[in-house]
């Protein structure tokens, strides 16, 4: 009896204690937020290393200061900021919970099937970005539905960029690269990395397999950057596995796929060609030079994906707060200093951005001039009509200024790829696992299988040899009988 | 009795020592209790999660759709087979290099074999992840090319160390006089080994090589530092896709919950294979 009441104590003791706890984690949180309301949050999901927060060892005093804290300081609103590392991870995060966050900076594919999905909100976007977001940024938000008609938006741009290769200058020319396919040459064998996902891959072997519808268009035509778009979505079943081969036939050249190590590897030297986005390539020829190497960044003539990373606001998000937070990171000074630190472009325009880049890269009676009123002049979306004031002089093109504000003319050949169906991207991600593992023939599966059996059955066999020979052991005995009365025998001899 | 010595007697010198009870007493069953709290919430109920997710489908359904696209999936069962090769291949390897090694260094002066066997357990301090990157650019310095033969080289330079400690563990402890005597009744040294120090070690062998073979299929890190683009991925890498995607994927919580069911199953077959919940004296210390 004694035992059964100690165990039933236990029992209910345990009980009560996860009861309680189960409780009590709820509650703590609770207090937790009543807590924080007294002081207006917001929280941030975005990109790590997205914002400047601040380098304790620059030169300039307000370079010290985290940009978070600055809004802090200004507007008594303080910024809870998460990070995420692909749009996938932070996607499942606000399934979840979808009160998770306030604001969100995810890529472009995710904001439309985040659209799609009703899981963002459309707002009025703040003063700063209407005054100084970028007309083409805008444009190309239009094209694919994010702006809405009543003058609301789902998204606000903040990071923008295209895609193309990082090559090492001192072995190759730009020419080498005129095409996507060229990785295919010889030359590159083995000193080629491209990006280990479906969707940046997918562009570039798209493009290879259009190769000649690409080149085929008119320039000139109106419609030209349309048409590019539509060839750079093209995913029928049929699309996919012409994609699948083409990708299976860049595979054997390269020398491997890469996130994050492209980067490094092409400033070592064990890389000549990277397939990277243009805020990596900016990044990587700035650590080039410091080490004394020259490396460029092209643009193949086929056309590219423009990529752009942009603010939505949750659909529970804290709307009021949150568009305080937006306008703050559109200022134009802000901008720069997110620019700066980061490397990549960010989708502010205005004079002071404008001053930035051509104290970074102009020069009075530069070799090239290069266009950028598409950027930053108001009417040339509409009139096609370049403004001489955003003209930049400059003695290097194909490299940093490239990568960063490119011409016009390579800019009507890239295109956003859109968000593709769930069917879609299910046939997309087999193809691409049929690409990045080894299928091994069924006869072959067979085999493999058949040799794990029978080593699991032998070593069975082995273990429990004992027990099986025990059953065997009346069989034995009869054998054995005689073996003893042959010992006794010799023993009686001796 | 004289009335002096009552007094004496009355004041010991030591006072008599009475157990007085504590106000808490704690029984064994409640000092149990945030040990029994933890595993069900760090192990127990995750593991349930893993069970619930394999079989649901994403609208929560029960379902055994996960099994059935897993099983018939070509690429996904045969990342699975090459895994489980790869892992013996590795194994076996690592046994081949660490036997030896850890032989030796039971034979050697204690003071010496320490030093040694630092040297070989060092790296196992540092984050493999750091230690891959090194090996590859070495690579790539001696001229080896990415691809599965490099991947093989980076699983099986991070999980020696692994399999050395537990033979070194188990040798150091066997009674030398087995050895001698087996020597004394005619046995020359290859069959001192085979028949007495071989059998002798198998725990320590059998206990390193779970500790290989087990987390190589499932570490997809050191592959993906590895392979470049030809070479092959384990089943890990699988699970990683199905949970964090990569850019412009699809994630699928229920098929990695299902492939890390199928792999929670061969490893609990392959631990019961080898013994490992066996209570085996012999075995003791040599699990690290």
């Amino acid at each position: 009896m004694k035992t059964i009441s100690k165990k039933l104590r236990f029992l209910i003791t345990m009980l009560v204690s996860i009861f309680a706890i189960i409780t009590i984690f709820p509650l703590l949180n609770g207090v937790v937020e009543a807590s924080a309301e007294t002081t207006k949050t917001i929280t941030v999901f975005s990109w790590e290393d997205y914002i400047d927060l601040g380098d304790e060892e620059a030169e300039e005093d307000y370079l010290k200061e985290s940009i978070l804290d600055i809004f802090e300081q200004k507007t008594g609103i303080h910024v809870n900021y998460q990070t995420f590392a692909t749009n996938e991870e932070m996607y499942n995060e606000i399934k979840k919970d979808p009160t998770a966050c306030d604001i969100i900076c995810p890529s472009e594919y995710m904001i439309m099937k985040m659209r799609d999905e009703g899981l963002i909100k459309p707002y009025q976007a703040p003063a700063n970005y209407v005054k100084y977001g970028s007309p083409y940024i805008k444009s190309v938000f239009d094209d694919i539905g994010l702006n809405l008609d009543d003058g609301t938006t789902y998204a606000v741009g903040y990071m923008w960029g295209t895609m193309g290769y990082i090559y090492n200058m001192e072995k190759h020319t730009e020419e080498d690269l005129k095409h996507w396919s060229s990785i295919l040459d010889d030359k590159f064998k083995g000193k080629v990395t491209i990006k280990d996902s479906i969707r940046d891959t997918y562009i570039m072997a798209i493009a290879m397999v259009y190769e000649d519808e690409l080149l085929s268009l008119d320039k000139t035509a109106p419609d030209y950057t349309a048409k590019v778009q539509e060839i750079f979505n093209r995913a029928e079943p049929d699309d996919i596995l012409k994609v699948e081969s083409k990708l299976q036939e860049i595979r054997g050249n390269l020398y491997g796929f890469e996130v994050d190590s492209g980067k490094s590897d092409i400033v070592t030297g064990k890389i000549d060609v990277n397939f990277a986005w243009s805020g990596d390539a900016v990044a990587a020829i700035d650590e080039g030079d410091g080490v004394g190497k020259t490396l460029g960044y092209a643009v193949p003539e086929e056309g590219s994906n423009v990529w752009f990373d942009g603010f939505v606001l949750t659909k529970e998000a804290d709307t009021e707060n949150s568009l305080e937070f937006i306008d703050f990171i559109c200022r134009p000074d802000i901008a720069i200093r997110n620019m700066d630190y980061i490397g990549y472009v960010s989708c502010i325009r205005g004079d002071e951005v404008f001053d930035y880049v051509c104290e970074s890269y102009a020069v009075e009676d530069g070799e090239y001039s290069v266009d950028l009123s598409y950027f930053f002049d108001d009417n040339f979306m509409e009139t096609g009509v370049s403004n001489a004031q955003y003209v930049v002089k400059t003695d290097e093109i194909g490299r940093m200024f490239s990568a960063q504000y490119a011409d016009w003319k390579v800019i009507q050949r890239c295109a956003v790829m859109e968000n593709f169906g769930n069917d879609t991207l299910v046939t997309m991600n087999a193809m691409w696992s049929r690409v990045k593992l080894i299928t091994l023939s069924p006869l072959a599966i067979i085999l493999i299988v058949v040799a794990i059996v029978l080593c699991v059955a032998l070593i069975i066999v082995y273990k429990y040899k004992d027990k099986i020979f025990k059953t065997k052991i009346p069989k034995k005995k009869s054998t054995a009988k005689p073996n003893e009365f042959k010992v006794i025998s010799k023993e009686e001899i001796r | 009795m004289k009335p002096e010595e009552k007094v004496i007697k009355k004041e010991p010198f030591i006072r008599e020592y009475k157990p007085r009870k504590l106000k808490f007493t704690f029984s064994r069953q409640q000092l149990c209790i945030p040990y029994a709290l933890f595993l069900i919430m760090f192990v127990i109920f995750p593991l349930l999660l893993v069970v619930y997710y394999a079989f649901t489908g994403s609208d929560g359904s029960f379902t055994f759709n996960n099994f059935a696209e897993f099983f018939t999936d070509t690429t996904k069962i045969s990342t699975l087979l090459i895994s489980i090769l790869v892992a013996l291949l590795v194994t076996v390897i690592c046994l081949l290099i660490a036997y030896p090694v850890a032989y030796i260094l039971s034979k050697m002066k204690q003071s010496t074999a320490f030093v040694l066997l630092l040297l070989f357990i060092t790296p196992m301090w540092i984050n493999f992840v750091l230690r891959a990157m090194a090996m590859k650019e070495l690579l790539s310095l001696i001229g080896i090319p990415l691809g599965s033969f490099a991947n093989i080289i980076g699983l099986t330079y991070d999980f020696l160390p692994f399999m050395i400690m537990p033979i070194y563990s188990t040798l150091i402890k066997m009674d030398k006089s087995l050895e001698e005597a087996a020597a004394d009744l005619g046995a020359n040294k290859f069959q001192v080994f085979k028949d007495v120090t071989l059998p002798m070690s198998m725990p320590g062998i059998i206990s390193g090589a779970m500790m290989v073979f087990l987390p190589v299929m499932s570490c997809y890190v050191i592959t993906d530092t590895f392979s470049g683009s030809t070479g092959f991925s384990v089943i890990g890498k699988l699970i990683a896709w199905s949970f964090l995607g990569e850019n412009g994927t699809l994630t699928n919580v229920n098929g990695g919950a299902t492939i890390a069911l199928v792999m929670l199953v061969i490893m609990f077959l392959t631990m019961l294979l080898t013994g490992g919940f066996k209570n085996n004296n012999n075995a003791r210390g040599t699990n690290l």
